[in-house]
């Protein structure tokens, strides 16, 4: 009898077989849930080749995988698999199992941050695009309007499949299990659709670990092709660094990272960088100031250097209930530019407004921790001043950088004296006029405690 | 058996104090060449404009403590009289106070109206100051007024090195930054530097010639070690270039 064959010679046959029996679909169903994990994935891929030789099955498979996918994540993948396939049957399907379960188990469904939910929301985002179910956002409301105002992915498959920047969804959902599978976390719940960042597409997800849920920004890398083996181990060394300094105070934590499918990362969720902000007062920008060079002065007593510090490189969660609270600022993006800029046009990962005359000349010396505290001067004059220190096209922003200082912040803005002094000190052509040190500099910051214009 | 004439034109008479300076210069002779070769480095690798006045001073200062030093320790090993050596560690004092103005003036220019003119005035009689004591040492020897030109030189050049640390001290674009730890390191060279030929003033006055070599001994060495922590910073900004 087939019930009682051998579990892996069942999944073998369905999987080599010219003619896949549907009536297998029970059998394998079944197996989702037995101990072997070799044997639930391949139970899994089986139930996807059911559901390609016979898409009249598919209605009946996805309500006992969407029961199984809290769980299971084998289950999950098969429900992706089906809804990336087939999304108008699956949204049907799911509609109606949504609708049976809240009926049977509101109560338990309430949790407002199960992750049980969100995965059910997995097949769902990559169905229909829509945005987190309600539960949801009691923790999530920032991305709401955003995901609504986006086109329907399942409607759009057929363009976005060959756009540049976005990935097939079905390539989508092998690489996410992937990733799943190789990271730390237990269940990764992508939450929106992918965003177009630094160094690579970022998804918003949800990471659940021991029943612990963590808001995780996804970053699939950009980089050479997998030959490359000095990149990808020069990359690896700076990625262990951050890991490694993700403890210090405004240093953006790095969970996890690999390069298997390719090369992803996993940090902490950040919805808005500095150059999203609007200007600081004095007292504000100081103390914004103040944690950034704290940060890159641990970092350099650690012996790492971020090397490219700039408006976009400083990350705030952006999720705030009172505009009042204070948002700390998060240094992002630890090590990579000096990775990247040998490979890749440096501008695309630093703003040149932001950028050390070391950067656009060998002779101002190479980059290190001194180029970091010219970032930090740099940075310290948007905060100041709400005005990168530059404006212009690249040109001309290279000209002023390598011949002329920026005008003076109290030129722009109303900030005391001391702050032209500090950021002239911090953005000094010459490494010789500049300040020796992070923690000098943060030691001047912390005069302008209290002396806001 | 025959003695051996060692030491006698530079601590005559006395082998303990002849022992203590041949170390004494050897150590200056040591770290006054590396001191030299970073500050050449620094200046090979730097393609600034104002930089390369800085290192090129730097490198001529620590050369010419290394004159001084072996030209000592040829009168200690040797019986030729070389009193012009010490013009050589006078002309190191000058380049090195030459270089802490450099250093300060690239932080700080200077403004349009403000001081440029004195600096100018008193840099060129320095100048003279050191050609005079050098020439005078070498054909007249340690003449009372030679000396004291001598000694008098190396107070107003330790005094200039110090008005610009001291500026930098003060100066808020200074503070904090490479320029200043550069400066606070290279002052103390200028100062003992300058003390060595400063305290043949003493000698004008009246006090032992032997004990006066005897303190000078010791600002040698205290020049030595200050040029070894200068050279620590050197090393350390052409790591950065």
């Amino acid at each position: 009898m087939t019930s009682e064959r051998d579990p892996r010679a069942l999944v073998a046959e369905v999987l080599t077989a010219s003619d896949v029996d549907r009536t297998h679909a029970g059998r394998l169903l079944d197996l989702l849930d037995v101990g072997d994990r070799q044997v639930r994935l391949g139970a899994a891929t089986a139930l996807c080749v059911v559901a390609d030789e016979h898409p009249g099955a598919v209605a009946s498979l996805v309500g006992p995988l969407s029961d199984r996918a809290d769980e299971r994540l084998a289950a999950n993948l098969a429900l992706e698999y089906v809804a990336d396939r087939y999304p108008a049957v699956v949204e049907d399907r799911l509609d109606q199992w949504e609708t049976s379960l809240e009926n049977t188990h509101r109560v338990e469904r309430s949790t407002p941050t199960r992750g049980g939910s969100d995965n059910r929301e997995v097949g769902r985002a990559r169905v229909a695009g829509e945005g987190a179910d309600p539960d949801d956002r009691q923790v999530y409301t920032d991305e709401e309007e955003e995901e609504e105002d986006r086109p329907r992915a399942g409607e759009d498959d057929a363009e976005d499949g060959n756009t540049i920047g976005h990935r097939p969804r079905a390539a989508d959902a092998e690489w996410r299990s992937l990733v799943e599978y190789e990271s730390q976390f237990d269940r990764l719940a992508v939450l929106a659709p992918r965003e177009r960042r630094r160094y690579g597409d970022t998804y918003r997800t949800l990471g659940v670990v021991d029943e612990t849920e963590y808001a995780v920004a996804l970053r699939l890398l950009d980089g050479p092709d997998g030959t490359d083996g000095e990149f990808a181990a020069t990359l690896a060394t700076r990625l262990a660094e951050w890991a490694a300094v993700s403890d210090v105070e405004n240093v953006l934590t790095l969970y996890d990272w690999k390069d298997d499918p390719q090369l992803w990362l996993a940090t902490e969720y950040t919805a808005e960088t500095l150059a999203d902000r609007e200007r600081f007062s004095t007292t504000e920008a100081a103390w914004h100031a103040e944690r950034l060079v704290g940060a890159v002065s641990t970092l350099h007593e650690r012996g790492v250097v971020h090397a490219g510090i700039d408006a976009q490189s400083v990350a705030y969660y952006g999720n705030v209930i009172d505009e009042d609270d204070r948002q700390p600022p998060l240094l992002d993006n630890l090590g990579l530019l000096s990775v990247y800029r040998h490979r890749f046009d440096p501008s695309q990962f630093l703003d040149p407004r932001y950028a050390a005359p070391e950067y656009y000349q060998r002779r101002f010396g190479r980059i290190d921790h001194a180029t970091d505290i010219y970032g930090l001067g740099a940075v310290c004059y948007r905060l100041f001043t709400g005005e990168p220190p530059y404006t212009g096209a690249f040109e001309d922003v290279r000209e002023e950088v390598l011949s002329a200082g920026p005008p003076e912040p109290s030129a722009i803005a109303d900030v005391p004296p001391a702050v032209d002094d500090i950021v002239g000190k911090a953005m000094a052509r010459r490494k010789l006029a500049r300040y020796e040190t992070a923690a000098h500099l943060r030691q001047e910051l912390r005069s302008l405690r209290g002396g806001d214009a | 058996m025959r003695s051996i004439a060692v030491g006698l034109p530079y601590a005559p008479n006395n082998p303990n104090l002849t022992f203590i300076f041949f170390i004494a210069l050897t150590l200056l002779s040591v770290l006054g060449v590396r001191f030299s070769y970073y500050a050449y480095r620094n200046r090979q690798t730097s393609e600034l404009g104002t930089g390369e006045r800085l290192w090129e001073s730097l490198a001529l200062a620590g050369l010419g403590a290394v004159g001084f030093a072996l030209l000592g320790l040829v009168e200690l090993l040797t019986v030729y009289v070389l009193p012009f050596k010490m013009g050589l560690l006078l002309a190191a004092v000058f380049l090195l106070a030459v270089a802490l103005r450099v250093l300060y003036r690239s932080v700080v220019p200077v403004t349009a109206g403000e001081e440029g003119d004195p600096e100018r005035g008193l840099t060129r009689a320095a100048v003279v100051g050191v050609v005079v004591v050098f020439a005078g040492l070498a054909l007249v020897g340690r003449h009372p007024l030679v000396l004291a030109v001598m000694g008098l030189s190396a107070l107003g050049l330790a005094l200039a090195g110090g008005v610009y640390g001291r500026r930098g001290a003060a100066e808020a674009r200074v503070q904090g930054t490479v320029a200043d730890t550069l400066l606070r390191h290279l002052l103390p060279v200028v100062l003992f530097a300058a003390l060595v030929p400063a305290l043949d003033l003493a000698v004008l006055v009246g006090l032992d010639r032997i004990v006066v070599l005897h303190i000078q001994v010791v600002f040698v060495i205290m020049t030595a070690t200050t040029l070894m922590t200068a050279t620590i910073k050197l090393r350390q900004n052409l790591a950065s270039l």
